[in-house]
């Protein structure tokens, strides 16, 4: 008998072990998930307003309030680590 | 015709997506330099638009100065009360997982005191740029 509650106690304690790492790694991948997800959001979210802010270079007349609020997020150091786009900004039409 | 009112569809994202991007670069401003490139790009129709990005510059480099100080300070005032709280050889009375918990506070707070300052740097590199944007047009 004693060994029968040996044994039981064994699983018990693997199946809690397992458990416990298992809510772990799933945690884990859920944060990896989320980071890359995030990650890949900002560098897309980036682009187009980095573009918005060529555009906004490139007339500065055709402005309004939302979208010179939305663009004034990118800073200087976003421009110069993407060449092409600093380009854009920088250039103006008229 | 965006008015302000409705949403422009000329930046996409939803609202939400504005209100993280404006999060970010709250946050991120606590720790980097952040001239906005729309302020380089409204500088260039000023009379002197030169002066303009220096005293943008002028004025970051100012922010970034006064946080790291503020940090440092900081730091420097929990480090102080530890050793008081040492000194005091009562030290039965504080919970020795605040003790630690401060401590790592005034590292944390020097940490970030030094990656601001360090991060002057770049501020010092994107200046020159900045200036020859605003005025390659005048040459």
């Amino acid at each position: 008998m004693n060994e029968v509650a040996y044994v039981a106690a064994q699983v018990s304690t693997i199946s809690a072990v397992v458990f416990v790492f298992g809510i772990l790694g799933i945690a884990l991948a859920l944060f990896f998930a989320l980071t890359m997800v995030l990650l890949f959001r900002h560098r897309r979210r980036r682009l187009v307003l980095l573009a918005a802010v060529g555009d906004y270079a490139r007339d500065t007349t055709a402005i309004d309030s939302a979208r010179r609020k939305a663009i004034s997020v990118v800073t200087v150091a976003d421009l110069l680590t993407e060449p092409k786009l600093f380009d854009a900004a920088t250039r103006r039409d008229r | 015709m965006p008015d302000g009112t409705q949403p422009d569809e000329s930046v996409p994202g939803s609202g939400l997506s504005r209100r993280l991007d404006r999060l970010t670069a709250r946050v991120r401003a606590l720790f980097v330099p952040s001239v906005t490139a729309a302020a380089l790009i409204d500088a260039r129709d000023a009379r002197d638009p030169a002066a303009v990005v220096l005293q943008l510059y002028s004025w970051e480099r100012e922010r970034l100065f006064t946080l790291a100080k503020g940090l440092a300070g900081a730091g420097v005032t929990v480090l102080g009360s530890l050793v008081l709280e040492g000194v005091k050889d009562d030290s039965a009375a504080v919970p020795a997982v605040l003790v630690y918990a401060a401590a790592g506070l005034v590292v944390a707070l020097l940490l970030w005191a030094g990656f601001v300052l360090t991060g002057l740097r770049r501020l010092a590199e994107e200046y020159p740029v900045a200036v020859a944007v605003v005025t390659f047009e005048r040459r």
